[in-house]
């Protein structure tokens, strides 16, 4: 089916008239989920079809279609053409594209692909079950317990006119664990999630099930009898989930060169030291230090080779994140940040795997600097702005007193200005975990992403109660 | 171009295919719910049109029941072989997995048939006719000059849409709108604002223009009033919520807790709660799905089949209604409601359509006076955090917020956050506005005075 699907696709490509883009697209996917002892997913997904984007006249447009016999593509290709014909008589600033060395062609498979379509799906079910029951019974003050794991399948074809010819599958695993704790009138939730780009063992590259188990009960109880935080400008240990959600909210999307270009906080800031020295940041499209990152991805969506794109090098502000037009643009290569979520959506900048790389510290040494703070974990929703204030929330944050590490506090919500709580960062443990492979980033699109990095020390604003 | 009533007849047609492909056993139950999609759009980057797009896709979900077992699947192609072989993998599926008698679908009722919510002069609309209204979104955000966009962007939707299943039950609605958004911040030579976006949502081509205004001179309001911010004073005491934060706050939190599924498994904060006091008096909370004017959220039948209705869901502040499905209706030994949420791509969830959350008052409180009624302290309009409806904590970053001063606007407030428990504040509540205000997503709230939230500033 694949080899038919890219005949065709090069054989329609071939009559083009315009620089054209071709996306085929075959995702399938699988969820289960036990609540309280009941199936609620026993889910299977499949959709397929083709993106055409043209660029005409300096112009975009774009077309999609479920239809893949030849005459249903050529449809598509003529109404992304008119479309980009008609929007040039309105387009002020006409398109160009950079050229790129790094057009990717041949087949780019990423491991654990075949291991886990053939892995029989009454296997992953038993053992979705098996946890689920166990996380229910782990604690008396246990009401309900959801398990649900999700696996996704992507097949793309991608062509250019000008060159790019790739085939690329890889497939995610994803497993979330949420524990509700009841005690009287008070409710809590406690939850644990992981999503890989590999097999079913990468889910538990970092820790086994049990461990998944017990840290989703031990948050649903502690929280039944945690007070609330007390707000304000605190010192505090980020740890690689919190890392992660700050290098992806805070600074990644204010370095997207579409944003960048829309006026956000990083429009100004190029060769500028915007972070302490201590830190490095990264995005890329290989999974750095271990196999299984959430965002891995071998080719983007303009079927561009993915790299490794140092954003901040040593507190200094080196390079944006782009697509092919955007690196036009601001003339310099295309750094592979193309993303589109499926066949009918057209590519947009987007990140990939994004971190802080490690340093020198150890954790304890990190605590033990500390007198009155938190140590923050259990990445809730996040958000940034233009002007790099972001937010996010955190629902496992214990107190640290001291030097030493305390009890649990209510789930907080964390804000500050990217650039200037880069600026605090005054210690970088030598760890590195990816923690955020479960879930999506939104932009008008979902994408999968993961992020992570070390242990970090910064100064943040902590929203709490007042007296 | 086809009629609404050529697409129906085909959704129903393929679906026919797959129910009776499942009924080849007994034993089994099976429902279908297909969409067929028609979208048309035009996206405006910064400061030019950067893409026009069209999608037309068809989509079947199909639920089956084997012996009590559940298996789902869904699929975007329309040939007939692919369906059969759909409807024959979900039956495998459900093999898999474990018995439930609460796994239902709908029964037959005399209530079925075809409803429409659609403009035909909308199914006709060219890209041109979008240039044109895009043009307008972006022409009317910038007649304020210190306006940056980000995106600003059209879409043209027909959306068909079936369910029917083995009891010989179906239902069938065609539907038109056209939505549009405009992102962007406040700027000036020396500062850029927080981002906010708004927009709307039309059935009808008749009210496109005159809404587009209305919602774009909302969006240059918040944004010029968000310029020259400065952290709000620490205190902890009454908020005045803005309809965009009531609906934020308060309205997930009442869809968690009212939600029949949450109820049955013991993690509502309402669970055993109907009839009782779960807010102030001074508040009503309804669900308004047949509201056509309000398209986004217009539902004549739920994800089952089931016909919708207006519900009261918090009546003077105590619990009213709770919303159930058939899985959670049969848990807990009553009807389906027409709560169903979800649409072919997932199976059956619980949820509200088109909120309305209100006061009730005894005279007529104008926004102003709300105000006034704050006196000094902070205005929230958005909030970008989160809250938990479980706990009810709540905790996170005001934006496009304000400060009042005896009443009176003083300045826009940045590097804030805010924090509380949501049940205590449903029971706080001082005051609600009278004036009914539209959110971007079509729920309606007023303005809202309630106590008890901390408020810390940079």
């Amino acid at each position: 089916m694949d080899t038919a699907i890219r005949d065709r696709l090069r054989q329609i490509l071939s009559g083009a008239a315009h620089w054209t883009e071709m996306r085929y697209h075959n995702r399938r996917s699988r969820s289960l989920g036990v609540r309280k002892g009941e199936v609620d997913e026993m889910n299977s997904k499949h959709y397929e079809g083709v993106g055409i984007r043209v660029l005409a006249r300096g112009s975009w447009g774009f077309a999609s279609t479920s239809d893949l016999s030849k005459d249903g593509l050529e449809k598509a290709l003529r109404d992304a053409e008119q479309l980009a014909q008609a929007l040039s008589e309105r387009k002020k600033h006409k398109i160009q594209l950079a050229t790129t060395s790094q057009l990717a062609k041949g087949d780019f498979f990423v491991s654990g692909y075949d291991d886990l379509f053939t892995m029989p799906l009454e296997e992953k079910f038993d053992f979705v079950r098996n946890a689920e029951e166990k996380l229910s019974q782990e604690a008396q003050k246990i009401e309900a317990a959801i398990c649900r794991y999700s696996e996704v399948f992507e097949n793309k074809i991608i062509l250019t006119s000008d060159g790019a010819d790739c085939h690329i599958k890889l497939a995610r695993p994803e497993l979330r664990l949420i524990a509700f704790g009841a005690d009287g009138s008070r409710h809590s939730k406690g939850m644990e999630t992981v999503g890989v780009t590999g097999n079913w063992d990468c889910l538990f590259h970092d820790k086994p099930m049990e461990s998944f188990i017990a840290g989703a009960a031990e948050e649903a109880v502690a929280m039944l009898k945690a007070p609330e935080g007390e707000g304000g400008k605190k010192t505090v240990i980020l740890a690689p989930a919190m890392v992660g959600l700050l290098s992806h909210e805070a600074i990644g999307h204010t370095v997207e060169a579409d944003f960048v270009k829309s006026g956000s906080v990083a429009a100004e800031k190029m060769n500028q030291m915007v972070a302490s020295s201590l830190v490095t940041l990264c995005d890329s499209g290989h999974s750095e230090y271990y196999d299984g990152a959430g965002g891995e991805l071998p080719v983007d969506d303009e079927g561009v080779l993915c790299q490794k794109t140092t954003i901040i090098q040593e507190g200094k502000l080196i390079s944006y994140l782009h697509n092919r037009e955007s690196a036009a643009e601001y003339g310099v290569t295309p750094t592979g940040n193309a993303r589109a979520w499926v066949f009918s959506d057209e590519p947009l900048i987007r990140m990939r795997n994004t971190y802080i790389e490690p340093g020198n510290d150890t954790l304890e040494e990190m605590i033990a600097g500390i007198d009155n703070g938190y140590y923050i974990d259990g990445p809730g929703g996040g958000q940034a702005d233009a002007t790099g204030e972001f937010m996010f929330g955190a629902s496992k944050v214990r107190q640290i007193q001291n030097g030493k590490l305390g009890d649990y506090v209510q789930e907080l919500t964390v804000s500050g200005k990217a650039f200037d709580v880069l600026q605090s960062v005054d210690a970088v443990s030598q760890d590195f975990k990816w923690d955020l492979g479960a879930g999506h980033c939104g932009k008008g699109q979902l994408a999968k992403v993961d992020a992570g990095g070390p242990y970090i020390r910064c100064q943040l604003l902590v929203g709490g109660s007042q007296s | 171009m086809k009629t609404p009533q050529d697409v129906i007849t085909e959704l129903m047609k393929n679906s026919e295919i797959m129910l009776n492909e499942c009924e080849t056993t007994a034993g089994v139950n099976s429902e279908v719910f297909a969409q067929h999609i028609i979208e048309s759009s035009v996206v405006f980057e910064g400061t030019d049109f950067s893409v026009s797009k069209s999608n037309t896709t068809s989509i079947y979900g199909i639920r089956t029941i084997v012996d009590g077992k559940l298996g789902f699947m869904t699929t975007n192609s329309n040939e007939s072989s692919v369906l059969r072989e759909i409807a024959s993998e979900t039956k495998q599926l459900a093999s898999l997995s474990v018995p439930s008698e609460h796994h239902r679908i709908a029964e037959k009722t005399e209530r079925m048939g075809y409803s429409e919510n659609f403009d035909p002069a909308l199914q006709t609309l060219s890209p041109a006719d979008l240039y044109h209204y895009l043009q307008l979104v972006v022409d009317e955000a910038f007649k304020e000059k210190k306006i940056a966009l980000d995106r600003a962007e059209i879409s043209c939707v027909l959306q068909f849409w079936t369910m029917s299943n083995s009891n010989g039950f179906s239902q069938q609605a065609a539907a038109t709108n056209c939505s549009w958004y405009a992102m962007g911040m406040g700027k000036t030579e020396t500062e850029v604002t927080s981002f906010d976006y708004d927009g709307g949502c039309v059935w009808n081509k008749a009210n496109l223009e005159s809404e587009i205004i209305k919602t774009m001179a909302r969006f240059r309001q918040s944004l010029t009033g968000s310029l020259s911010p400065r952290p709000a004073k620490d205190y902890k005491g009454a908020v005045l919520l803005h309809p965009v934060a009531v609906v934020d706050i308060l309205g997930h939190a009442v869809e968690f807790n009212a939600n029949g599924k949450n109820h049955v498994d013991g993690i509502s904060s309402w669970k055993n709660q109907v009839g009782e006091q779960v807010a102030s008096e001074l508040l009503t909370i309804r669900e308004t799905p047949l509201n056509k004017e309000r398209p986004a959220g217009w539902n004549p039948f739920d994800r089952e089949g089931i016909s919708t209705a207006n519900h009261e869901i918090i009546k003077e502040g105590r619990l009213n209604f709770i919303g159930h499905n058939c899985f959670s209706a049969h848990q807990s030994g009553t009807k389906p409601t027409g709560n169903a949420s979800g649409d072919a791509s997932s199976l059956p969830q619980i949820g509200f359509s088109n909120l309305v959350i209100e006061g009730v008052n005894n005279q007529e409180v104008s926004d102003a006076m709300i105000g006034r009624e704050l006196g000094t302290g902070l205005v929230l309009k958005r909030f970008s955090g989160n809250s938990d409806p479980i706990s009810g904590q709540f905790s996170g970053v005001v934006k496009n917020s304000w400060w009042l001063q005896n009443g009176e606007r003083s300045h826009a407030v940045d590097e804030t956050m805010v924090s509380g428990n949501l049940f205590e504040t449903l029971q706080q509540i001082q005051a609600v506005g009278s004036n009914l205000h539209t959110t971007i997503g079509g729920a309606q709230a007023p303005y809202i005075l309630i106590d008890g939230i901390s408020v810390t500033g940079g």
